[in-house]
């Protein structure tokens, strides 16, 4: 547009007496030459071709940014499908899961089954903390063990809890102690249920390994109360992390220590002996998930002793009825599998040693599942557990053969890497194509395709079309784009700042949920319609477009998308589920985020982002799932950050908000 | 000798201040990067967290090794003999007797001083861009072939100060400013709502000589840039803050180059020797930056380049190899050289960092390792005669392009190498408008500064990636510095050619570069 | 059967005629003490004693002694070597339940020796290298970068020096090397047999059975050789060669009880005393005062003052055969309360931090007497760990006022070169928990420097705390556990494509900046 009008502009300012005189000139030198017939040189008809191939390609890729988006989501549609899955196999050689002949007999269960029944007996730890402890190290000590106790205080909102973690060493007769794998359990679960079998397990477990002398990793056996808070602390202590005494989590340091610990077994057995089924619980902090080898090590240990596998509280059948059938089976536990890893707070105390690299899960004990004929015995438990320790049992290294990336639709298969990634990246590249569309519009997007070059008469040399200019004459601002973010993210960091106090407040009960949707609504929308006219007006109204300089909006829309795409291309390779959750509602939001003229445009606009702003997010999950479990997910949110160092809080606060307030203030600013 | 020139600069330095004077705002910025530093520092642990960075602080750089050989010395150890120290001598002398509640205000007043050399050199920079002659096109049929070259060649030195032309030119240009009426109707429209055309005096000058200039579209019209911009430009930089906040002694090095420029530009011969000097001495690579310290020299004194060499490298060496000598006398032993410049060039500690040398390294064949050792070094330095040679006119070009290449080719690099030469580049805006692949290099940046922390948190900490993670990310980096130095000499060189081909450019020639 | 025991009588009379000439000369003795710790471990301690006499040093021509192998002689001879200790070891030695003993040693390889000659250097490396060959052990890994030089920590146990010699310029130096990932077993306790008199024929050592050895808990190897003064101004020194074995066995794991006996624990019986040893006997140690019989009941059995009994069986040669020396227990509980009076010092050492990056390395030194105890504290970190000094920090729980730390020796570490050495002097407060803590950098390292099993890491050799001991007694040390140091590891598979990726990059640079400064603009020319 504004080059076709310049180059009228000079055409008229050069006037016909000067044009004349070149022509003359050019006359004079070019009686010389004959005059040819005109057609395109080999050397020019490459350089037009190439300006308009550019030309198209620019047309295209910025009419259609938006099919990026579609094909991810089709992608994702197909992921449940069995093509895609492939069925789990060990890669490390040296694991042998299930070779090895085991030797936990009916002594050992019965050891099991009376620590358990005395385990019943004295009930809730969380009367008689230091007693429960006092009795497992006397225990862990008659075993021969090298037994401790680490005591902790934990600050929660309202009142201070002392906690107990009793741990046990034991020392790999052969082995020169520097490695180790963890044996835990918690005394309460989640549910509030006493874990008596768990402990028992452990228990017998620790009486267990002192007969062999095979053994070449020590085993360190522990017991957390209450978990996973426990487990946090004594990972802490274990790792020197000095306890300081501001923190909400204060701990002993352990005067027990083993070799490195490179695996971890956390064992959940409520009831008393009557399972359908174990299950496994992989996802760790941030949803870091262990190695492949261990999870499939576990899973075939369980199944050459007879036990039905599940994960996610769900047995899959081995043959379905029909295709339909299986589909939908496993896109309920893909879906679930990745809400839990998109939250990224623990689910159980092997979350926690994600942080160390320490590949880690936990076995429950799964009651009534269907889909399961028999019950399990506490024979088979035992013996799936001891095999899968022999073989971890084998290897004196890292798990670093299989991969870390997977997502499981079965416990028996997984979907690698490279088949969901695509679709993940797929979803947020549609942003980064965004930003570069917005750049070429904010420079010399042309409008009609290029003119040809052509030979200036009489002379050896051409000369490109007019509106084809060595330097781009268009000036970008960047002022305002780059004010903007900014004030967006200290608008975010504000929030993360207060996110913990908000909780306080709303756990005491001085805040509800209403009012703090209410609060944030109008902060956010302050920010859009007040932050604009003052930075307009601070601007000189640059913000807005003229014939040589962008508007605002675009620049700001090209970074925020390249921010915004960014992010979640980086949070793919961390946490894809969470990746995906927020890319599926911001991108398009995103995309539609424009200054309007049009009412129902606008409407759109705001309603979209509004949508996909954490708080709009939160608004879905109370529909779809209920209130509470908005809010259940919204407090786990901040303790996850407050307590365990969730990531989530962050980068909620950090990035994804102050994006969705630019998408605000995109559509809010001058056109 | 470099008396005129140094006159001119007093002539000219007092409105540089008066110009800050009178408008304190552009001062906001300068401070606003000092607070931000403060309040890091104090407030936060940033700068425990940036101590720790690979990006930030390389084995050459570490606060946390300098500390370390600072122990070692205080307490009488020979701090050379061990793996740890690799730092220059004279910085123990340095901070021997500092105060270390004093240490952070220091690191921030080495960027405050590194800042306001930069607005010194930016406004000598700003100096020559309105000396800057766009000859006129002259109707001549010199279309039919190329310009010769000693046409072009007279063009550039009637452009260089050093003949009287010059001289009257700038006469005639400051004389233009006087008369230039307010309301200019030969401006052409798309001129008036730009930035550039409010102030008068950055009008591009003799717009009243020819009346088919201002519809000159195919010439660019550049808004100067505002010396105070680039300090703050510097100050802001994330990379330099996360630099100072490391308490990176890179920033010792980036001083001293600054102010090898910045004496440079005043004239001042020994002193800017000097000041190259300690920058070489500190981190060896910036022995480079003789060379457009020389042609600024040059150009200030109208002397010749190879007898300003033959005046300032002598200077140059001798205060190198005082600066070694007073080592030796603090050391008491050679046994720093092998220690410091013996792993700047040698790479036997291959700690990652944003650079190319470490996996490369740890990867290669040992046979093969010391040609390899070669081959890298030297092409950290084989681009300073020729480079300093075609664009010998623009010298604080010649510095970008030579700390471009240092911060991606030398052994231990570190974002604060990037942000040098990146504010190097805010001072060559006219160039912007050129260049092609802008965008690309600048989310390319943008995306390898995002993904390289997260990478090498998967390979270090989560265990769920490996060395390739992070090794990609480096290689993506070091390819967009790559395009962007490129991308910015062939924007040079087009310009240039615009600037000088005056017929040629308002006929809009199709241009081949061979 | 019959003529075996022929042939064996007459070599025995053959030896016993060499022996009696030879007994001025050289002496053998052997020597088992066996003790039973209170939680029913059994520690069986064998000493093969040989002393050689000064006049029999000078009288042996090339290296040829009586009961000295020739090997040991040349090592004494070529390297120089005055004093030698060098343990193989597998397990750690529990200091809490089974005390203090000479023969805990650190886990893997360990190796110190002092030299009286010049270059010590290459005799340390031709030393390693030797007995590797002669143990079947790869000791020749100890090279400059795994050898320290520590000042206090391995004093000589026997005495090396006269007055006179310190003056001399070539005074005695002391060098010390170990391999803490060492796997020892059946080929390193070969060849360590056989450099015994009567290698598992006859004697005590017959109650070899490598399967039981190799099965125990802990498991010692140990040879050492040092000078003997015999004369009051220690002009005449002559050579003691001892050559120990220390295993802990545990009956409750092998058949469940706390009765043991040597054909239970070993699956051998005692057949005869070995002809050439002039006096063999073995010693019961019980650590209680009753309620326990001794099978067969000893001829001397006497008490010590600190509760334990302790029974004496000399060995003839016409002790009946198959003899099985072992002990009943009344009661067959087992109790595993740790005894403080004896186990007063407790060390424990760990890894601080995670993360491929950094770390740090943390001592806890738990003094559980009611008086203060001075210790020296040694340490030899391989370069790959790069120690800060100035984060060195030492902390006691107890009256923080009291001066812990002595003196200290930092040698910091070469990269490729040596390692870094810590030696510091300690005096542990009463009833107080000392804790010392470093930081490290973690080294990366070529992909050729990494181990086979690179996943599994570095191991980092025991430290060395020794108690400073009164005067007479050699001093007591004890081991801290081995590290493992998990270095990141690049990809095994990548040299070449890093390679050209990286070369690739290069050249695209050179190239563009080649035509950058080499070419220019020019209008295109359309030749007709």
């Amino acid at each position: 547009m504004t080059h076709s009008t310049w180059s009228q502009l000079s055409s008229q300012a050069r006037g016909g007496p000067a044009k004349g005189t070149e022509m003359l000139r050019f006359k004079r030198s070019a009686t010389a030459a004959a005059p040819s017939p005109p057609k395109l040189a080999k050397e020019l008809r490459r350089i037009h071709f190439r300006r308009v191939v550019g030309y198209y390609l620019q047309k295209v890729i910025s009419s259609s940014s938006w099919i990026f988006y579609v094909v991810g989501l089709l992608w994702l549609l197909l992921l449940p499908r069995d093509e895609f899955h492939h069925v789990a196999k060990v890669d490390e050689n040296a694991l042998l899961p299930g070779q090895t002949s085991k030797y936990f007999g009916d002594l050992d269960l019965w050891v099991a089954t009376s620590y358990r029944d005395q385990i019943r007996t004295m009930g809730d730890p969380s009367k008689n903390v230091s007693g429960h402890a006092e009795f497992l190290e006397q225990e862990f000590r008659s075993f021969g063990l090298d037994a401790s106790t680490q005591n902790f205080l934990h600050a929660r909102h309202d009142e201070i809890v002392s906690g107990a973690n009793s741990y046990a060493v034991f020392r790999a007769p052969r082995g020169d102690g520097t490695e180790a794998i963890v044996i835990s359990a918690p005394w309460l679960l989640e549910n509030g249920a006493v874990n008596a079998e768990g402990v028992s397990y452990v228990l017998a477990f620790a009486k267990f390994v002192t007969r062999f002398s095979h053994w070449a990793k020590d085993f360190i056996f522990l017991v957390t109360h209450p978990s996973p808070i426990g487990t946090q602390a004594w990972l802490e202590a274990y790792h020197g992390v000095q306890s300081d005494l501001s923190s909400w989590l204060q701990y002993d340091p352990l005067d027990r220590h083993g070799g490195v610990i490179h695996e971890a077994i956390n064992l959940e057995f409520d009831g008393n002996g009557a399972y359908s089924a174990v299950g496994i619980l992989v996802d760790g902090l941030n949803g870091l998930l262990p190695n492949a080898d261990l999870v499939t090590t576990v899973v075939r240990c369980a199944q050459y002793e007879g036990l039905p596998v599940g994960i996610h509280n769900v047995v899959s059948p081995n043959k379905f009825d029909d295709n339909w059938s299986s589909y939908f089976h496993k896109a309920d536990i893909i879906l679930e599998y990745m809400k839990s890893q998109a939250l990224g707070v623990p689910t159980a105390s092997h979350a926690l040693y994600a942080r160390y690299h320490i590949e880690a899960m936990t076995v429950r004990g799964l009651h009534d599942v269907k889909g399961t004929q028999y019950p399990i015995t506490g024979h088979q438990i035992g013996r799936a557990i001891e095999s899968a320790l022999r073989s971890l049992n084998n290897l004196l290294e890292r798990l670093h053969h299989a991969y870390w990336f997977y997502i499981m639709p079965t416990a028996q298969s997984f979907i690698p890497l490279s088949v969901y990634i695509p679709p993940v990246i797929l979803l947020s590249v549609t942003l980064v194509i965004e930003s570069l569309v917005m750049w070429w519009a904010s420079g010399d997007l042309h409008q009609s395709p290029p003119a040809r070059p052509n030979l200036i008469e009489g002379t050896e040399v051409a000369n490109h079309p007019a509106d084809i200019s060595a330097f781009n004459i268009r000036i970008r601002p960047l002022f305002l784009p780059v004010v903007t973010l900014v004030l967006c993210h200290a608008a975010g960091a504000i929030a993360f700042y207060l996110a913990p106090t908000v909780r306080f407040m709303a756990l005491i009960g001085e805040v509800n949920p209403f009012n703090m949707a209410a609060a944030v609504v109008v902060v956010t929308a302050t920010i859009y319609s007040f932050m604009i006219p003052t930075l307009q007006r601070m601007m000189e109204g640059s913000g807005a477009s003229t014939r040589t300089t962008a508007p605002a909006w675009l620049i700001l829309k090209c970074l925020g998308c390249a921010e915004l795409g960014a992010a979640l291309i980086a949070l793919s390779t961390l946490n894809p589920s969470l990746s995906v959750f927020l890319a599926i509602p911001s991108v398009p939001a995103f995309l539609l985020a424009r200054p309007t003229e049009s009412h129902y445009r606008f409407l759109l606009n705001v309603a979209a982002v509004t949508l996909a702003s954490p708080l709009g997010l939160l608004g879905i999950m109370s529909l779809w799932e209920g209130l509470d479990v908005a809010q259940g997910v919204a407090g786990k949110v901040v303790d996850g950050w407050t307590l365990y160092g969730a990531w989530l809080l962050p980068f909620i606060c950090y990035v994804y908000w102050p994006m969705n307030m630019v998408a605000n203030v995109i559509i809010g600013m001058e056109q | 000798m470099s008396k005129p020139s140094s006159t001119s600069f007093e002539k000219d330095s007092p409105d540089i201040s008066n110009h800050e004077d009178e408008d304190p705002v552009v001062r906001i910025p300068v401070w606003t990067g000092i607070a931000l530093r403060l309040a890091l520092f104090f407030y936060t642990d940033a700068s425990s967290f940036f101590k720790h960075r690979v990006e930030t602080s390389t084995p050459v750089t570490s606060w946390k090794r300098f500390q370390e050989g600072l122990h070692l010395f205080q307490h009488g150890l020979p701090p050379y003999d061990g793996g740890v120290y690799h730092q220059a001598p004279l910085l123990l002398a340095v901070f021997n007797f500092l105060p270390p509640i004093l240490i952070p205000f220091l690191f921030v007043a080495l960027d405050y001083w590194i800042a306001r050399g930069l607005v010194e050199i930016a406004s000598y920079k700003r100096k020559t861009l309105q000396e800057e002659v766009w000859p006129e096109p002259t109707l001549k049929p010199t279309l039919l072939a190329p310009p010769p070259l000693e046409e072009e060649s007279d063009e550039e030195e009637t452009e260089t100060p050093n003949q009287e032309t010059a001289g009257l030119n700038r006469d005639a240009h400051t004389e233009q400013i006087k008369e230039a009426p307010k309301g200019d109707t030969l401006i052409p429209p798309w001129l008036v709502d730009d930035p550039a055309t409010l102030l008068p005096k950055k009008r591009p000058k003799a717009t009243k000589k020819t009346p088919s200039q201002p519809q000159d579209v195919t010439r660019p019209v550049d808004a100067l840039l505002q010396a105070e911009d680039i300090g703050s430009i510097y100050l802001l930089n994330p990379f330099s803050v996360m630099t100072c906040l490391a308490q990176s002694t890179l920033l010792f090095t980036i001083l001293a180059v600054i102010h090898g420029l910045r004496f440079a530009i005043r004239g001042n011969r020994s002193l800017s020797m000097l000041c190259i000097a300690i920058a070489a001495y500190l981190s060896l690579y910036p022995a480079m930056m003789i060379a457009p310290a020389v042609l600024i020299l040059a150009r200030n004194s109208h002397v010749g380049i190879s007898k300003e060499m033959r005046t300032s490298l002598p200077l140059f060496i001798g205060y190198a190899v005082a600066l070694l000598g007073l080592s030796y006398l603090l050391i008491g032993s050679w046994q720093f050289l092998e220690s410091t410049y013996g792993v700047i060039l040698f790479v036997p500690d291959l700690t990652p960092n944003i650079g190319l040398f470490w996996y490369f390294f740890i990867e290669m064949f040992d046979q093969f390792r010391t040609f390899f050792l070669c081959v890298f070094q030297i092409l950290v330095f084989i681009f300073v005669v020729p480079v300093s040679m075609v664009f010998k006119n623009h010298p604080l070009f010649v510095a970008f392009l030579l700390t471009a290449i240092m911060a991606i080719f030398k052994s231990y690099p570190s974002l604060g190498d990037t942000a040098l030469y990146l504010t190097f580049l805010s001072m060559n805006r006219e160039l912007f408008k050129y260049m092609r692949h802008s965008f690309l290099v600048f989310s390319a940046l943008f995306f390898a500064s995002v993904l390289g922390p997260l990478f090498y948190y998967l390979w270090l900490y989560a265990g769920s990636g490996n060395a390739n993670f992070f090794y990609a990310i480096t290689l993506v980096f070091a390819l967009a510095q790559v395009i962007l130095i490129t991308d910015t000499g062939f924007a040079m060189a087009r310009r240039e050619w615009d600037r000088l081909n005056p017929d040629l450019r308002t006929k809009r020639v199709e241009l081949i570069h061979r | 059967m019959a003529w075996t025991n022929l042939v064996l009588t007459t070599i025995l009379g053959l030896l016993l005629a060499l022996h009696a000439a030879a007994a001025p000369e050289e002496s053998y003795d052997e020597k088992l003490k066996l003790t039973q710790f209170k939680d029913g471990k059994v520690l069986a301690e064998f000493y093969f004693t040989r002393f050689i006499s000064p006049s029999a040093v000078k009288k042996a021509k090339d290296n040829h002694y009586t009961l000295l192998p020739r090997s040991i002689g040349e090592i004494i001879q070529s390297f120089g070597v005055k004093e030698l200790h060098l343990t193989f070891t597998q397990g750690t030695w529990n200091h809490e339940k089974w005390g203090y003993s000479p023969l805990s040693a650190p886990g893997g390889v360990q190796l110190w020796s002092w030299f009286e000659t010049a270059n010590v250097d290459s005799q340390w490396k031709g030393l390693t290298h030797a007995l590797a060959g002669l143990f079947c052990a790869s000791l020749n890994f100890i090279d400059q970068s795994a050898t320290a030089e520590p000042l206090l920590s391995f004093r000589t146990n026997g005495t090396v020096t006269s007055a006179s010699e310190l003056t001399e310029s070539n005074s005695p130096q002391l060098r010390y090397g170990s391999l803490p990932r060492e796997a020892v077993c059946t080929e390193n306790l070969t060849p360590w047999v056989k450099l015994l008199p009567c290698q598992t024929k006859a004697g005590i050592a017959s109650l070899f059975n490598a399967y039981r050895l190799f099965d125990g808990n802990f498991h010692s190897m140990g040879t050492h050789l040092r000078p003997i003064c015999t004369d009051a101004m220690c002009e005449q020194r002559g050579i003691e060669f001892v050559q120990t074995l220390a295993v802990v066995l545990d009956p409750m794991r092998l058949d469940n009880r706390k009765d043991w006996s040597l054909q239970t624990i070993f699956e051998r019986k005692l057949d005869s005393a070995c002809p050439v040893a002039e006096n063999t006997q073995i010693v019961v140690t019980v650590p209680e005062t009753s309620g326990f019989t001794f099978r067969p009941s000893p001829p001397d059995v006497k008490q010590d003052g600190k509760g334990h009994t302790i029974a004496t069986y000399p060995i003839h040669r016409e002790t009946p055969k198959n003899m099985d020396v072992g002990i009943t227990w009344s009661n067959p509980t087992v109790n595993h309360t740790i005894d403080r009076t004896h186990s007063y010092i407790r060390a424990n050492r760990y890894l601080t931090g995670y993360g491929g990056e950094r770390g740090g390395l943390s001592v806890d030194l738990y003094n559980y007497r009611s008086s203060a105890i001075p210790v020296t504290y040694f340490e030899s970190i391989p370069w790959i760990l790069k120690l800060y000094l100035h984060t060195l920090k030492v902390e006691t729980s107890v009256n923080k006022s009291t001066a812990v730390v002595g003196d200290i020796f930092f040698q910091p570490a070469i990269d490729r070169g040596r390692p870094s050495v810590l030696e510091m002097q300690l005096t542990l407060p009463p009833n107080s928990t000392t804790t010392i803590s470093i930081e490290f950098d973690k080294a990366f390292v070529k992909y050729t420097e990494h181990p086979p099993d690179a996943n599994r890491g570095f191991d980092i050799g025991a430290a060395v705390i020794s108690l400073r001991a009164d005067e007479g007694e050699q001093n007591t040390r004890i081991y801290t556990e081995t590290l493992l140091i998990s270095l990141p590891t690049p990809d095994f598979s990548m040299p070449y494509n890093v390679i050209t990726l990286t070369c690739t990059l290069i050249a695209l640079f050179f190239g563009s900046m080649f035509n950058l400064l080499t070419r220019r603009f020019e209008p295109l020319t359309i030749k007709r």
